[in-house]
């Protein structure tokens, strides 16, 4: 384990996106991702790590996530305040809402690299925004919304519409 | 569909969305949505089949009744006072969500009535409902009122009016008897697939009926689902190599599953541990569905739990047999130290190695925040004040049944959703529901035309 850990002012790590920006972030915000947090205790941080998957762009997004998260759960085993506690949680409640309202494309960037970089909560955050997006909506307005091509025939679509009739009630 | 007709512009830009994310997409969507998602593209319907038939990553739901009378809350224009409405709702435990399962209206009041007069626990209380959810399996739940028996999915809106099983005795009865006629226990047997069976265990009481004495003496039986209105008199089958007090026992009664829902662990159903007069202990008993016979085991021992803070089982109230990971668990909680005691604790035992009987002390669950009891007006009398439930991948959760409001904590009682509806009460239930999507032949008869009792939705 990294000796640093938990103390103020401890590591900074540095991330290189796929188009060679420079992202620098405390060592307890970059292991909100497994797989920086495996590079971490495996020593292979320095001097930097390189994410070839991930673009500046979505790559910004990310950092500030972690950042966020990282800064308003550091304080969380010291003060045991049920007030500042739930101040917090509602902080950060708020910033997540924020944060995930983009445009499809970002979120699904989001997503991918959420998924990449193997950072839970911001995974989960990406995949309920999603379903959120798909809740009540009818097959047609989900390809809309997401760009996807209708590659059933005629044929096809009739037979399963009919054969479930009632999942289509409440729309 | 109105989108029918119309050929819309394909988006211009083509987001990626890899399979791995569609599926746990997937997972978080409500189950008429991931049906529905099947009609997209040949893709997500190829993994829409996918999730639907293979669940075993999404946690059953568990259920509770919103019930909404005039006791509380002024009536909107529409309301009859003289009417109690009930709404059963599942809980999504990862997507932090309820939705509408079934619906239905009882109770006319006497109007007479005052709310001060009126016993608010018997407002909370399950078994003071027009349908009693006599079990949940596989999708399919079985409902008894006081006249009929039913089986619905809730997901496929398909249902059947079951036939009078046993004459109709084993029914909904007023007030409901922890033992005596009644049903214990509704389960599946044989593999997923063609072949799978739904049976009704129950027990009828001969002799003397209540109040003893002498108490009545009980016999047991089997209903398959599907097949004619009889039941299968099994008698008071017992594992050969069980203690002849076992018979004693089972002549007693078992909890109704209403009072004490089973789960069914590897083939068997599972009682919470109940005390057992004739032995002046506590055993967890056991019917095997495939040998057809009954067994105990033993709850963890006070040898075991010496590690525990629980040293002596008269202190013990909460009995709770839960499926952690493929592990049975045996949830207890302090009785005299609950809700705010400073031993106040949940312990949750491992059935470590079932032939050996083998329990380990796996989980501590701390006190209840005061927050709990203050600002929700958490109430101790409930039984069983909480449940415990295990959610897909990520550990346990506790859901804290307050009149008004349901809670979902983990299990550092950090709040994770806070469910109500303005003018309801909360009504909990000890069963989950599985999403399933499987149509079955006993379901899909006739009716399915027609409205029963239970799909009468409203808008809070």
């Amino acid at each position: 384990m990294a000796a640093a850990e938990g103390s103020d002012g401890g590591k900074m790590i540095v991330l290189i996106s796929a188009d060679g920006q420079r992202f620098e972030l405390p060592e307890a915000a970059a292991k909100l991702s497994q797989i920086v947090l495996y590079m971490i205790e495996d020593g292979c941080c320095y001097p930097s790590i390189p994410l070839p998957k991930v673009d500046g762009v979505i790559l910004a997004k990310i950092v500030e996530y972690c950042n966020k998260h990282a800064a308003l759960s550091s304080g969380a085993d010291g003060s045991s305040d049920a007030a500042s506690e739930r101040s917090k949680e509602r902080e950060l409640k708020i910033f997540d809402a924020e944060f995930i309202d983009v445009d499809v494309t970002t979120l699904f960037d989001v997503m991918m690299a959420a998924n990449y970089l193997n950072i839970k909560g911001l995974l989960d955050l990406a995949c309920q925004r999603t379903a959120d997006l798909i809740k009540g909506k009818s097959p047609e307005q989900i390809r809309q919304t997401f760009g996807i091509k209708n590659d059933f025939t005629p044929e096809e679509e009739a037979a399963i519409r009919k054969e479930n009739a009632w999942a289509f009630d409440n729309i | 569909m109105k989108e029918n007709g119309e050929e819309l512009a394909p988006a211009t830009s083509v987001p990626y969305m890899c399979l791995d994310m569609v599926y746990e997409i997937f997972l978080r969507l409500p189950a008429a949505d991931v049906h529905r998602c099947r009609f997209v593209c040949s893709q997500w319907h190829a993994l829409a089949h996918l999730v639907v038939t293979h669940r075993q990553r999404r946690s059953p739901m568990p259920m509770f009744f919103y019930r909404r009378n005039f006791f509380l809350g002024p009536l909107g224009p529409e309301e009859n006072p003289s009417i109690d409405r009930f709404d059963l709702q599942a809980v999504n435990l990862v997507a932090r969500e309820s939705r509408r399962v079934l619906g239905f209206v009882d109770v006319i009041h006497p109007e007479e009535v005052e709310f001060d007069e009126l016993d608010p626990y018997a407002l909370v209380d399950p078994q003071q409902v027009m349908f009693r959810i006599e079990g949940s399996c596989d999708g399919i739940l079985v409902l008894s009122s006081p006249d009929a028996l039913y089986a619905c999915n809730p997901f496929t809106r398909h249902w059947a009016l079951l036939p009078s099983v046993h004459h109709g005795d084993i029914l909904m009865c007023d007030p409901p008897a922890p033992q005596g006629n009644g049903i214990l226990a509704f389960y599946a047997r044989g593999p997923p697939g063609e072949g799978r069976e739904y049976r009704l265990l129950y027990q009828t009481a001969v002799g003397p009926p209540p109040p003893p004495p002498p108490p009545p003496v009980h016999t047991y039986w089997l209903y398959l689902l599907g097949a004619g209105a009889e039941g299968q008199h099994i008698g008071l089958p017992m594992s050969p190599v069980m203690q002849p007090e076992l018979g004693a026992v089972l002549l007693g009664g078992l909890p109704v599953a209403f009072v004490r829902p089973p789960i069914l662990f590897q083939g068997s159903l599972h009682w919470p541990p109940i005390f057992l007069q004739p032995i002046q202990n506590y055993k967890i008993v056991v019917f095997d569905t495939v040998m057809e016979e009954f067994s105990w085991i033993n709850p963890p021992s006070l040898a075991d739990a010496e590690n525990g803070v629980i040293l002596n089982w008269a202190e013990i109230n909460l009995f709770q047999l839960l499926n952690i990971k493929g592990e049975l668990a045996l949830a207890m909680i302090n009785t005299d130290e609950w809700p705010e005691g400073p031993d106040a604790e949940i312990e949750v035992w491992l059935l470590t190695d079932y032939g050996s009987e083998t329990w380990e002390l796996r989980y501590r669950i701390g006190p209840m925040p005061p927050t709990v009891i203050n600002d929700h007006d958490y109430d101790e009398v409930r039984d069983p004040p909480l449940y415990l439930v295990s959610r897909a991948g990520a550990g346990l959760d506790l859901l804290v049944m307050c009149p008004y409001t349901l809670l979902q904590y983990d299990a550092h009682w950090a709040q994770r959703q806070c469910y109500g509806r303005p003018n309801n009460w909360i009504v909990g239930t000890g069963y989950q529901l599985e999403e399933n999507f499987v149509l079955h032949p006993f379901l899909a008869g006739q009716g399915n035309n027609e409205n029963p009792p239970f799909f009468h939705f409203h808008e809070p």
